[in-house]
């Protein structure tokens, strides 16, 4: 039992706990691709955490698995530069306008509410349409079929808008209008819920901008980068939760954890992947939801900022 | 730590011994002028990066007394931290789900309070006496319900007050222990509380009472003092008083954890 003692957040956790942790949600942030900040910053505040240091210090955390990714990638030649740059002007944003509605909301109390509200909603409905989706994959591939192709000449509403943009990494010629509207949504994510984002964004990358699955992972990794960078500062400037002890450990364990991932993630075929990543996903939604509507034992609570 | 306490139980022998050998064995029979001293193993707690919480101890002797063929004393040890804000929500269900509302705030609510006795408080003084000095949670709960702010009734008030030492005894935050003051001897006893990891910072106040058949014979404090040193210190000053300084400072940290694994990662 060793325990350490964490300045910002003021409490004592046990060293080993917290390692364990950032390396499991590490792993699995390799393998899929993902920042694993929506899975990491509810287990911070299971452990104790005050919730807005553990989004703030999650936010510097994914700094640093990102950052590890981001570069392992691009060595690859899997980041679309140019894209991740307009997904980060939204993102930018985004986190801008996230962090002053977290402190709106933590004066009047609900920040809690709402951050478990908006990881039901998005959870529930990214969770279902990855699930859907990943199984009419698998179920094409066993038919003998092949897996769904990207059909160059394929065009939906995205595609008539204005402002196009040339991706040659992505083999896109698209309005830059999606891709910043994409960002700011994961911006908002970043600083609200203590997320990369990644878990919306690639998805998002895959279905809504159609881009080829071999680039979405590092692009993603790129923009969740430079975000959560923007993110952390502006968390210690305005509210000085971020936490750099409990950040250090979380990387340390989280960037070993995150390196193993990719590795095993490259040799499991994507679509068994995802139908991992979407049942995981919608586990947790489920576990919020339901902490939501039952009964709590004690009615009574703290509120921020007296806590 | 052991050496320590042991040095200040022998200072406190000797001044003992020297009250004693002061007082003429014939004072005044008919008022009981016992009189308690104390002390803590220590004064201040010094939170470092290994800090888990840690248990101090307290001890004591009645002074000024003849305690052979009187009634056992009954001692009270009070341990306050310091007073902060607490805003405290009631759950209520909208729409299918618990969100919090009725918001009411007590400005000054102990951090931390502990009650530790020869046993149950209500059996070593009465009620009213209890409440003059200020000993116990009834007493706690009635001083909250008072200065609470925006209830709409006394019943109100005394419900949220009751909430919040709930919570706080959930957190170890607030504790109490008929069994913590333990008596060695008639004239010397000894007292431990615990502080829990998430203690918070600043002045606490240790207070001893001592009573016999219900009356306050006599009180004695002892400050005590919880705050950060080293590192951690350095940590936390750093991000209240150069915040710009500490999130690029955090910023370059993990790029540079980032950067490092991959590159041990890519040889590897």
């Amino acid at each position: 039992m060793m325990s350490i003692y964490l300045p910002i957040a003021e409490i004592s956790v046990n060293l080993f706990l917290l390692l364990a942790l950032g390396g499991v949600v590490g792993f699995l942030s390799g393998m899929f691709g993902v920042g694993g900040g929506f899975l990491m910053t509810p287990l911070l505040m299971m452990i104790g955490v005050p919730p807005a240091v553990a989004v703030a210090t999650e936010a510097n955390q994914i700094v640093a698995s990102s950052a590890s990714g981001a570069v392992a990638q691009y060595r690859r030649g899997n980041v679309d530069v140019k894209m991740g740059l307009v997904l980060l002007v939204g993102g930018i944003i985004g986190s801008v306008i996230g962090v002053q509605v977290v402190k709106i909301l933590r004066e009047i109390g609900q920040v809690d509410l709402v951050i478990k509200l908006t990881y039901v909603a998005m959870l529930s409905i990214i969770g279902s349409l990855m699930f859907i989706e990943s199984l009419n994959a698998l179920r094409k591939r066993k038919a003998g079929k092949a897996g769904p192709a990207r059909k160059p000449g394929q065009h939906n509403w995205i595609h008539k808008l204005p402002f196009r943009m040339r991706f040659r990494r992505s083999k896109l010629y698209i309005s830059v209008i999606p891709p910043i509207l994409v960002g700011v949504a994961v911006g908002l994510l970043a600083a609200i819920m203590g997320v990369g984002g990644g878990f919306i964004m690639v998805p998002a990358m895959i279905y809504m901008l159609r881009m080829p699955t071999n680039v979405v992972v590092g692009t993603s990794l790129f923009q969740i980068g430079f975000v959560t960078i923007n993110t952390t500062i502006l968390n210690a400037v305005q509210n000085q939760t971020v936490d750099v002890i409990l950040a250090l450990i979380l990387m340390a364990s989280a960037v070993i954890g995150a390196q193993l991932g990719a590795r095993v993630g490259s040799r499991l075929p994507g679509e068994q992947l995802r139908v991992l990543l979407a049942l995981m996903v919608l586990a947790m939604c489920a576990k919020l939801a339901w902490g939501l509507v039952a009964t709590p034992d004690e009615l009574f609570t703290f509120g921020g900022g007296g806590e | 730590m052991m050496q320590r306490v042991l040095n200040r139980m022998l200072r406190l022998s000797v001044l003992l011994l020297s009250l004693l050998a002061v007082a003429p064995s014939a004072w005044a029979r008919q008022v009981d002028s016992a009189r308690i001293v104390a002390d803590l193993s220590t004064h201040t707690i010094a939170i470092r990066t290994d800090f888990a919480g840690t248990r101090v101890l307290l001890f004591g002797a009645l002074v000024r007394t003849e305690e052979e063929n009187k009634p056992k004393p009954g001692i009270i040890v009070v341990i306050r931290g310091p007073e902060k804000p607490f805003k405290i929500h009631r759950k209520e269900r909208k729409l299918g789900v618990w969100v919090n509302s009725n918001e009411r705030t007590f400005p000054h609510a102990p951090g931390y309070y502990a009650i530790l006795s020869t046993g149950a408080i209500g059996q070593v003084a009465p009620r009213d006496v209890l409440k003059k000095a200020g000993i116990g949670f009834d007493v706690l709960a009635e001083e909250l319900a008072r200065q609470g702010e925006g209830f709409g009734s006394p019943e109100e008030a005394r419900e949220y007050a009751a909430a919040l030492i709930r919570l706080q005894k959930h957190r170890r935050l607030y504790q109490e222990d008929d069994k913590g003051v333990r008596m060695t001897g008639r004239y010397l006893f000894r007292a431990r509380f615990d502080l829990p990891a998430n203690v918070p910072l600043g002045t606490y106040q240790a207070q001893v009472f001592l009573f016999r058949e219900g009356r306050l014979l006599g009180r004695y404090e002892s400050p005590l003092t919880i705050e950060k040193r080293g590192f951690e210190q350095f940590v936390y000053d750093l991000a209240h008083r150069q915040p710009l300084v500490y999130g690029v400072a955090a910023v370059v940290i993990a790029i540079a954890a980032g950067f490092a694994a991959a590159a041990v990662f890519r040889k590897g």
